[in-house]
């Protein structure tokens, strides 16, 4: 595995133990009716300024680190996430977005669970058009695709580019529509804002907005800052026992 | 397997006309618009089922029938397949053929039970899925997609579509107990005669596919288009008419 390539934006990285299962954080249900959607609304610009920032992660005794970039481009934005959890599960997605914050493109290299991840998808509207290559007992097929995505559906892999470009405040509740074209799956779940919380994390105390964002049968809790951007300072996802804070934040 | 218990209450036949489906080959898919004057016919079939194994095929059976009733329509699946799965699904539709609730149940190999009902887009109920010593009620609140419809409603929505050599659409298929929606590519490839044990019959033969799954499936070409035949290449299983 090749991780000098990866050294240069990861300045600052700590890899820690197990945080284990978090406790009082049960799943609820929604119950607020009132939905919009991504794209309703455009982005507010000041929100789309360039970060950096570095995490570390936790699932179960297992314990690695993901690191967060987001950039201008000529065309848009770049969105570029990496994660490591050791010599067989690793990853770095690239989403390239329009100016309005539509996802063009997704690229993602790594492995999971130690079978080669290698995909290309590119957006024109609904249609998504891309390749990708599965892991067969003996060797390794491209797979090119052709499908469509429902209405107001995005790239899975654009969420946490996504996030930080939403019109954060306590009651706001939007419906995610996360499209993972592999499979042409796309996953229904609803993010709400319910409180502000002062939090601190190895890379400081952070006022912020607590958020879930409740899944089929399960709900995941995130806390983004309250200051604009509103980047990702903690998330927790009791049922898996997934655990990723921020430990290193770039301007 | 003796088929012949479900004929009573097999009398008649399918429907027709549009659907909310979403054509591929443009950037942007719109949605058909609902057609209120589409034709709706109640109907029972009953198909054999076969899964085909490397040692050995298990056969079952599968029954449709949808049947008016005070306040819309109601289509009920009843599903068998050697001695693993039993499956019963009943799907309440409104006057307009909006899908209000679906009710449905698995025992056999496993057991589960859950009960969804639809307000616009909001889907809210309750699954339970374990042995039949332990399964915990566990409750569902979802959205689903605007273009989307209830999986268990394809048997209704299939026919309605508008049949045809080159026809292409994409469908969306709503899961409301993963809270899913898995996209579908039908494409219309040719016309064939097929026989199955109700009979020959004159149909269009149609390619049902998402990126690891694909089928085939021959509808009538008559009006309303009824299902003859499946055969899902990835998982080895196929069905046919026997009585309608």
């Amino acid at each position: 595995m090749q991780l000098r390539a990866w050294q240069s934006w990861l300045p600052c990285l700590i890899i820690v133990g197990s945080l284990g299962r978090a406790a009082g954080a049960g799943a609820q249900n929604p119950s607020v009716p009132q939905l919009a959607r991504p794209g309703a609304e455009r982005p507010s610009v000041p929100a789309l300024v360039a970060f950096a920032d570095s995490f570390v992660s936790s699932h179960g005794s297992d314990s690695g680190w993901i690191c967060d970039r987001f950039t201008p481009t000529a065309t848009g934005y770049q969105h570029t996430e990496s994660f490591w959890y050791g010599p067989q599960q690793f990853r770095t997605t690239v989403v390239s977005f329009s100016p309005g914050m539509v996802v063009d493109s997704v690229r993602a290299r790594g492995q999971s669970r130690g079978l080669v991840l290698d995909l290309d998808v590119v957006y024109t509207g609904q249609r998504a058009v891309g390749w990708y290559y599965r892991t067969d007992p003996d060797s390794l097929t491209k797979v090119p695709f052709e499908t469509d995505m429902p209405d107001s559906a995005f790239d899975a892999a654009a969420q946490m580019g996504l996030l930080p470009s939403f019109d954060w405040h306590v009651g706001m509740q939007r419906h995610l529509l996360e499209f993972e074209p592999i499979h042409a799956r796309t996953s229904s779940a609803v993010l709400s804002v319910v409180a502000e919380d002062s939090i601190t994390v190895p890379a400081g105390t952070f006022a912020t907005y607590r958020a879930e964002l409740m899944l089929a049968h399960t709900t995941v809790y995130l806390w983004f800052t309250r200051a604009a951007p509103h980047r990702p300072v903690k998330v927790l996802d009791p049922a898996h026992q997934w655990t990723t804070e921020m430990v290193r934040l770039i301007e | 397997m003796d088929l012949r218990a479900f004929r009573p209450w097999l009398p008649c036949l399918v429907a027709a006309a549009g659907t909310a489906c979403v054509a591929p080959g443009t950037p942007r898919s719109t949605l058909a618009p609902r057609s209120p004057a589409a034709p709706i016919t109640t109907f029972a079939d009953s198909f054999l089922d076969v899964l085909h194994r490397p040692a050995r095929s298990d056969t079952g059976w599968l029954t449709d029938r949808f049947e008016a009733t005070a306040n819309g329509y109601r289509l009920t699946a009843a599903f068998g397949i050697g001695p693993m799965v039993f499956r019963t699904t009943t799907v309440f539709f409104d006057l307009d053929m909006v899908v209000d609730s679906v009710r449905g149940w698995v025992r056999g190999l496993r057991y589960v039970e859950y009960a969804v009902t639809y307000a616009a887009r909001r889907v809210t109920g309750w699954y339970q899925s374990g042995n039949a010593e332990y399964s915990p009620r566990v409750a569902i609140a979802g959205v689903r997609p605007d273009s989307a419809f209830e999986a268990n409603a394809i048997k209704v929505l299939l026919p309605r579509l508008p049949w045809a050599v080159g026809m292409k659409r994409t469908l969306f298929e709503f899961n409301p107990i993963s809270a899913s929606t898995q996209t579908w590519i039908i494409t219309v490839l040719d016309e064939e005669q097929v026989t199955v044990p109700a009979g020959t019959f004159e149909a269009f033969r149609a390619e049902l596919a998402d990126p690891a799954e694909r089928e085939f499936v021959w509808y009538t070409r008559d009006v309303p288009h009824r299902c003859l035949k499946l055969v899902d290449v990835t998982n080895d299983w196929s069905m046919e008419l026997i009585h309608y």
